[in-house]
This record gives C-alpha cells, structure tokens and sequence, in this order.
C-alpha cells in the first residue's frame, strides 16, 4: 500500500451537453481529514460525489479513491469497490422505509456476503455509536428526520470503509437535529481514521470540516476565509 | 454472497416491491401477465397434445386393408357428409365373420339398417335429422374411436340392398392399418404448424407485450430501491435476486391464475367457444410433462422480462435519483427511450422494420404475386407487426416532445401540465401509442390469416350461408338406384334433373316433362336437345350446373326430355335437386339420398363446394385467437395507461389543493393520455393504408379488400371510446391518489 491520499482527483472534466459543470478540478483529501465542497445549487457537487462513487463517467481526468482508480472500475469490480471502500451518506438517508433500521443499516454488510447474525450485530453497535437506540418492530417510515440521517451514517460506516460521502447530510434537518448530525459525521474521520467528503450549502456545517473547498466554474477552490472557521 | 446474505438479500427485496402507490396495480398487472403466460404455454401445449391425441386414435381405427391373401374379416368404405359447411367421415362396415374386429369405440356390430353415431352427430341439431339419415340409430361411437371428443364420425352398417350401390368397398382385416387409410377429421385439419405460428403471432406475441408492460407497472418505487442497493455495492444477481423476490407473491398468483384456468381443460373435454372444437381433456392430461415445463418456460419469460426491462439507473448504470418516489422525475430520466437492452437493440430492430415495410409493399412483384406472394406478405406483416412498437416508440418520442411544447405554450391549466408532462417524458406516449398501433395491426393481421386461409373474403359469411342452398348436387356411382322409393323419400314440393355430359361441351340436362316444364326449361321431343342460354336459366339450376368453381364456364346447357339416369361417361349419377322455391330442405335430401339412392353418394349444397366454407370456418381458429391476442394487448394498455396516471397523479399530487375537487387532475390525466390514443388512429390508419396499397395493386395475391370509409368510422368510435374509458380509469385513479396527499420531507 502506497502513503496515496484516499481521495485524489486530478484534471477532472465533466459536462453536461455544452454546459461544464467541472473543469480540471483537482482534491486530495488525506486519511482522518474531513472536507466540506460548497457552491451554489446547480454547480456540479452532487455530480462530484456520483464521479467519486463510479455512478457517472467523467469526460477527462483521474479520480482515485482507496487506491482504485474508479472510472476503470465496471461491473463485479465496481460492486466490490462501493460496498467494501466508500460509504455514501444522502440528503434523504434513502432508506427502505419499510425495513427497520436495524436491517438497513445490515443492508451494506449482507450485500458485501456476511452471514445476518454478523451483519446486524454490526448494525447494533454502529447504532448505539450513532446514538439511536435498536426498537424491534418499528420501521425506518416512523423515524424522524434526524433518526434516519443517523441510520444512513450507521449504514455507510458499515465495513468501516476508508472514504466517507455525504451529499447535504442535513438538508432536510431542522437547527438541532444539524448540529447533531454535524457533530456526528464529522468526529467520523478522528474516530475512525477515514477520509470524509461532505458536499453541502449550509456554511455552519462546511465549518466543521478540516477544511473546505469552493466549486466554482468547474474548478475546486480552496476557501481561505473558512479555513479553521468555526470549528 | 453466502447462503444467509442471500436470503437477508431477498427479503429486502420482497417487501420493497409492495410499498408505496401503484403496488397494486403492478401485483394485478403482473398477476395478469403471468397468468396469460401460463395459458398462452398451455395453448401451445393444447394444440400439440391435440394433434398427437387426434393422430394417434386415427392410426388406431385406420382399416387394415386386406392384402392378396389375406381373409378380410369385413367390408369397410367411407365417404363425406358436411353439417354447415363443415365435412365429417361417414364410415359404411359390414363384417363378413362372426368374429370381425369391433372398431375401436364401438362395443357392438350394429344391425343391418342400423348406425352408430358420434355424440356430436347424435346431439346434433334436430332439422338435420342426424337420427334417419343413415339408418336406425343404435349406439353411440366411444371415445376412443373419435380423434377429438367433437368429432362428427357415423358407422353405418348398410342392408345388403343398400350395400350394392356403391362399388367402392374394401376388404380389412383388422384395424390400425396406418396413415394412408386416415379418415375424419384427420384429413381436413390444417397442420399444427399453421396453429402454431397463428398461435406465437396472435397470442404470444401480445402475451409478451402485456408481461413487458407489467414490469415497468408501478415499478419506479422498485427502480429507485434498485438504484440504492447499486450505490451499496450490490452485485448484478443480488439485483436480480431482489427483483425476483419483489415479484416472487404476483407471480406465484399468476400462476396459480393461470393453472386454476387451466385446470378444467384438464378434467372436462372443454368446448372452446365460437369455433365449435372440444378439446380432449385426456390429451392435455398425458401432455403434464409438457404443461409443467409450459409454466417453467412462462416462469422463465416473466423473469427475464423483469430483469431486462430496468432502465438503466436501475440496471447498475447511471445515477440514482431523488424524486424517483414522485415518479415524473427520476422515473421518467430513467425509463427513456434509451434506457436498457432495448436501448441498444433500437437500431437493428428500426432497419428491420423498414426492411419487412419494403418486403410487403413488393411482395406481389418480386414473388409473382400469387399465393407464394401473400405467404412472403403475410410474413413481411408479421415482421413488421413485431418490430413497429419498436418504430412508433422512436418516432414518438422524437416527435411528441417539440409538438406538445408548441402546445404548451398555447396552453393554460390542464392541458398545460399535460403538454409539458408529455414534452418533457415522450415515453410516457410512446409506450401507449405504441401498444394500440400493435393492438390495431395485430387485429388487421387477424383479418389476413383469415382471407388467406380461406383464399376469399366474407368467409364468417359463407360460414353463415352454407347449407342453406335453394339447391343440391348429388353425385352417385352407376350402382346407384334412382328409383321410385328415392323420389318419393324427398322432401315434397321439389324437382330432381339428371346432368352430365351434353353435345358440344355443353352441360347435358335431362328429366321428365313434368320436372324440366316446373323449371321452365323446354320439353325437347325424344332424343333430341335444345339448348338453353345460361341467362334462360332458373338461377338455382345455373348457380349448380355452370357456377360449379366461379371461373368462366359454359354459355348454357342442352336439355333433353327424359327419364333420371346416369349422364356421364362411366355411367355414374349427376342429379340437381331444385325446391319449388324458398330453401331446400337439405338433410331430408341427404336422407334420402343416403337411404335409397347410394351408400356412398355425394351430396353439395353450392356455397359449401369448393372447400370454401370449410376453410372459413377453420379460418374461425384465426379470428378467435386474435381476438383472443387483442383482448390481452387491451389489458396491456389498460395497465400501461393506469401506470402512467399513476406516475402523472404522483407528480401532479401536490396540485390537488389547487383544483379542490380533483377536477384539475382528472382534465390533466385526460389530456395525456388522450394525446396518445389520437396518435395511435391516425398512426394506424395510415399504416393500413400503406398496407393496403400493395395488395390493390396486385389483388390476386391476397382478396382482402381495402377498408371502407364504414370501418374507418368504427375504427373512430372504437378509439374514442377506448379514449373515454382509459381517462375515465385513469383519472379517478389518479384523484384518489391526488386526494391522499400531504407534503411530506421524506
């Protein structure tokens, strides 16, 4: 294993018909450090995260995360890379609204072939870390906003993969419930030693990142006034 | 995976199929679609258990012709009858030892005189008179005689008298004597492959359009969960498996369905309506095998359709999206015309269609525009027929889009969601305008198998009209007795001439004075002619005597004053029976003619001659089964529209405060889907227009005439009503769900 950072975009090209949403964008993001991507709706940092986990092609440049260089990866490859090297956090948890929380967070692990009892035994500890409480019978539709992001961080941590995604983790979250889920994603990298990309809008929650970068006609730059803000 | 994750995989797919709106629409549709698998695979397994059935009990009760040397151990002869047009076997026996093999299903020898019917003859109508026309009844023929349980089959044991007008006896010695033998219904059916192929374009096919509709019903709540377990690393069989365990209650109900369906053709000889044909339930129940791997087979079909009719978001590629629960958003990106398998076989499939377009519309040219051109047309339609939803898809969706933005610009409330609905998600229209063009084509293709099976048009009427002549032929060997006790066993109030060969290649007609003077023919003196021009002709005695085939005959017949007698060459009996007017009565002539005229003879009712009645009511399988197919592809549509107001009331469904009474969202939904049943009239009225050209312009190839302005307007009103009853569907459906909804976060 070489000492190469687990996030690492270089020239990175995309567009959309004749519009460029990124354009020789370059990131590195090291082991145990958070960094929050800002920019206004419609720039491109949702498309970002997709490049990252292999849901899109870029147009030029090279995106490496965990030591695999992903627009290479199709197929078995890329399967094996999003279950075993990245967890990816969405703005609405996107969970089974039907399942308890317990099992969507096993989800991940079944999905990567352990057997149920180790899957949600899993589960169960990495919901007490989240802080939400195992109720057997009550599916993830009775949870509040907060209880699901909270789920959906328990399920991208299962595995204990090295890179963390999070698309507006709080976008649908009331003051408290942010700050919460805020703290909590981002005491991730220390606790666990991975790498965390948080895209979001809400400046109060790009503060708590190690360090925040601006996408900003297609490039990604570094944003000095937040640097060290207010953390 | 191992053996646990496996199972934790498919229990997350089982309840995902199920939660959220459309769920039961796309249980019932799949339900549907498996079911109509079921029978369909089940109908194929019908016909062939049918033919093997039918052919193996005709190999067993073919006779076994005596050879030179052998001791025939009875006499054995057949003939035809024909009830409506449809001709059966009427077998004459006479065992020459006591101990004579019984045919199989018959349990006794009958007595002299005497005839055993099938039930179908015995339970036949009662003005056909089935129970005198050959003889005193004595038994019925068992099933094991028949080679279908409808079958019209009578053995006739002749008295000796009756027995010595007919020349044509064989001696047999035992039964099971091979093909060359066959008699009955055997000889008359069409080959299974014809059944078959009717069978794949008629019923299958549609089967396949309905099973492709189902899997995208109510499917968006499923392809956003699909594209979920994607971003979680899940492999393809762990995708396949959680859609086939989402699928797994709908299909196990389908065929379940689908074998309760079945399952009486299994215990009762079923008649299949309409077309008069009683299924064997013995056959299918030896075919079990078959049927098992027929529901293996439909399983199979339903589960590839399911994994391969995914839009790409939902097939591993692409981004999973948000709004996806909504519907118009994510569902409509992800199921676009581009999306999946069907995506990349576009391009082929679009070159093929245009390839059987040009093949049928220079079938009568390039194949010499006979029967070998309307077999090569038939097959271009077919073609064309499997490949145009491909075709209406593409040029739909390349079209409806910058058309209903024109709209929309011009539109206000309803129509300007409706427009901008379709602009924006063309496979929304494309899907429904593409099944009715398929449900209206398979419909024409219907009325082709039937013309060209039965060479002509107006089959369903000369189905109608056979056997109910003014007049009969009766054809008898030079044995035959045309005495007094056969003109007296006719009906009353009718005149019997003799025809045959005349001077100068005319038709010879003879009879008494009395007979030809109540024709209004000339009473010649003796053993001179005069001839009669064809328009001086009684028209029942023209239509017997020259319109024998349609071709262009003689100009006229020479008549001859005198006694009924055999007129042609070989001494054999060419007799014309004419009522007095009004119908003849036809089986109390058949009786009479079976019972003292000759065992053997032959009688025709013009209109039955020539097979074409016949054909017509064989080409009956054509139209039922594709009446059959159309039924299925209206349920294809009914889902595929109530699919869509579903999608369209998901997106639309915060609007609802906004209309109050849910009448913005029923005027919306009946915009939409309105759009696309007009596209799909005009669409295939001008498709079968095309089609029409090329066989008015060689019109020897096929005799199905173009359509009348009278079907264009039942075309019409067929169209709006459909149109009527899908938004009227559609829209309720669509406010109840409108009416459910809460703003919600999640």
């Amino acid at each position: 294993m070489t000492d190469e950072p687990p996030v690492v975009i270089r020239r990175l090209s995309y567009r959309i018909g004749d519009r460029r949403l990124l354009d020789e964008a370059e990131l590195s993001v090291a082991a145990g450090e958070s960094v929050a991507v800002m920019g206004p709706s419609g720039t491109g940092k949702s498309t970002l995260l997709a490049l990252l986990v292999g849901l899109d092609k870029p147009f030029a440049g090279e995106i490496r995360v965990a030591g695999q260089d992903v627009p290479r990866l199709g197929g078995a490859r890329l399967a094996a890379f999003r279950r075993d090297r990245v967890g990816m956090v969405f703005q609405f948890g996107e969970l089974l609204p039907e399942l308890e929380p317990v099992e969507n967070v096993a989800l991940a692990g079944l999905l990567a072939g352990r057997s149920r009892r180790d899957a949600l035994a899993e589960a169960r500890a990495l919901l007490a870390e989240v802080g939400l409480p195992v109720r057997p019978g009550v599916t993830t539709a009775a949870l509040s906003g907060g209880e699901r992001q909270r789920t959906a961080i328990a399920r991208a941590l299962m595995g204990a993969p090295p890179v963390l995604l999070a698309d507006e983790p709080t976008g649908s979250l009331d003051g408290p419930a942010r700050d919460r889920i805020t703290r909590l994603l981002f005491d991730l990298p220390r606790s666990r030693g991975c790498a965390l990309v948080v895209v979001t809008h809400d400046s109060a929650v790009a503060a708590a990142a190690d360090r925040t970068v601006l996408l900003r006609a297609g490039k990604l730059v570094e944003e000095p006034a937040l640097i060290g803000g207010a953390r | 995976m191992n053996g646990e994750g496996e199972g934790g995989a498919r229990r997350f797919g089982r309840p995902s199929g199920w939660a959220g709106e459309g769920a039961w629409t796309r249980f019932v549709a799949l339900l549907c679609a498996t079911a109509v698998l079921v029978l369909t695979g089940g109908a194929f397994v019908a016909t062939t258990a049918a033919y093997s059935g039918r052919e193996s009990r005709s190999d067993a009760r073919n006779p076994a012709i005596a050879a030179e040397g052998d001791h025939p151990t009875a006499l054995w002869t057949s003939h035809w009858d024909s009830y409506r047009g449809r001709q059966f076997a009427v077998v004459l026996i006479s065992p020459l030892t006591d101990d004579a093999p019984l045919p199989p299903g018959v349990a006794h020898w009958p007595a002299p005189g005497e005839v055993l019917l099938s039930p179908a003859l015995r339970d036949g109508p009662p003005e056909e008179d089935f129970a005198h026309r050959y003889g005193s009844v004595a038994g019925t023929v068992g099933p094991q005689g028949l080679a279908s349980p409808g079958e019209r089959l009578a053995y006739v044991r002749p008295t000796a008298e009756l027995a010595s007008t007919t020349k044509r006896w064989v001696g047999i010695t035992g039964y099971g004597g091979g093909s060359k033998a066959a008699f009955g219904d055997i000889r008359i059916v069409r080959p299974a492959g014809e059944l078959l192929a009717a069978l794949a374009v008629l019923l299958a096919l549609p089967a396949l359009v309905l099973a492709v509709v189902a899997a995208r019903t109510g499917a968006v709540p499923q392809d956003r969960r699909l594209a979920l377990l994607t971003v979680l690393g899940a492999r393809r069989r762990d995708r396949a498996r959680a859609v086939l365990a989402a699928a797994v209650r709908p299909v196990a109900a389908g065929v379940v369905t689908g074998a309760a369906l079945l399952l009486p053709f299994l215990v009762l000889d079923v008649e299949l309506p309409w077309i008069d044909y009683r299924l064997d339930a013995g056959d299918l129940r030896r075919a079990w095998p078959w049927l098992g791997a027929a529901t293996v087979l439909a399983l199979a079909l339903i589960g590839a359709v399911l994994l391969l009719v995914r839009p790409r978001s939902a097939t591993g590629a692409g981004r999973p999206t948000r709004s996806a629960g909504a519907g118009a958003g994510a569902g409509s990106r992800a199921a676009g015309p581009g999306s999946g398998v069907a995506g990349r076989l576009r391009t082929p499939v679009l070159g093929m269609c245009g390839g059987f377009l040009l093949l049928a519309w220079f079938a009568g040219p390039l194949f010499g525009g006979g029967r070998s051109s309307a077999q090569v047309f038939i097959v271009a339609t077919t073609g064309l027929l499997v490949t145009l939803p491909a075709a209406v898809s593409w040029a739909v969706s390349r079209t409806v889009g910058p058309l209903a933005a024109a709209a929309a610009r011009r539109s206000r409330g309803p129509a300007l969601i409706a427009a901008r609905t379709a602009a924006a998600h063309p496979g929304l229209v494309a899907g429904l305008t593409s099944a009715l063009v398929l449900c209206a084509g398979l419909l024409g293709q219907a009325r082709l198998l039937t013309d060209y099976t039965t060479m002509t048009s107006g089959g369903p009427a000369r189905v109608a009209a056979a056997g109910q002549g003014a007049a009969a032929i009766v054809q008898a060997s030079a044995a035959a007795r045309p005495d007094q006790r056969f003109l007296a066993a006719l009906p009353p109030g009718v005149h019997t001439v003799s025809v045959g060969s005349g001077p100068a290649g005319l038709p010879l007609v003879q009879a008494p004075c009395a007979e030809l003077t109540a024709l209004a023919l000339p009473c010649p003196t003796e053993n001179t002619s005069v001839t009669v021009p064809a328009g001086g002709l009684d028209r029942r005695l023209r239509e017997a005597v020259l319109d024998d085939g349609g071709s262009a005959g003689p100009t006229g017949v020479a008549v001859r004053t005198g006694a009924l007698t055999g007129l042609r060459d070989d001494g054999s009996y060419g007799l014309v029976v004419v009522a007095d007017g009004g119908r003849l009565d036809v089986p109390a002539v058949k009786a009479a003619v079976y019972r003292h005229l000759g065992a053997t003879a032959n009688v025709d009712v013009p209109g039955e001659r020539g097979q074409s009645a016949a054909n017509a009511h064989q080409a009956r399988w054509v139209t039922f089964l594709g009446g059959a197919g159309a039924l299925v592809l209206l349920l294809a549509i009914g889902f595929g529209a109530l699919a869509q107001a579903l999608r369209f009331a998901a997106a639309v469904a915060p609007l609802a405060p906004l209309g109050g009474d849910g009448r913005l969202v029923r005027s919306a939904a009946r915009h939409l889907l309105g759009l696309p049943v007009l596209t799909a009239v005009v669409l295939a009225t001008a498709l079968d227009t095309v089609l029409a050209l090329p066989r008015l312009q060689t019109p020897d190839m096929l005799a199905t005439p173009a359509r009348s302005l009278t079907d264009y307007g039942a075309l019409l009103a067929a169209a709006l009503l459909l149109t009527a009853t899908l938004t009227a569907t559609a829209g309720t459906a669509a406010t109840r769900l409108a009416g459910r909804w809460t703003p919600a976060g999640d």
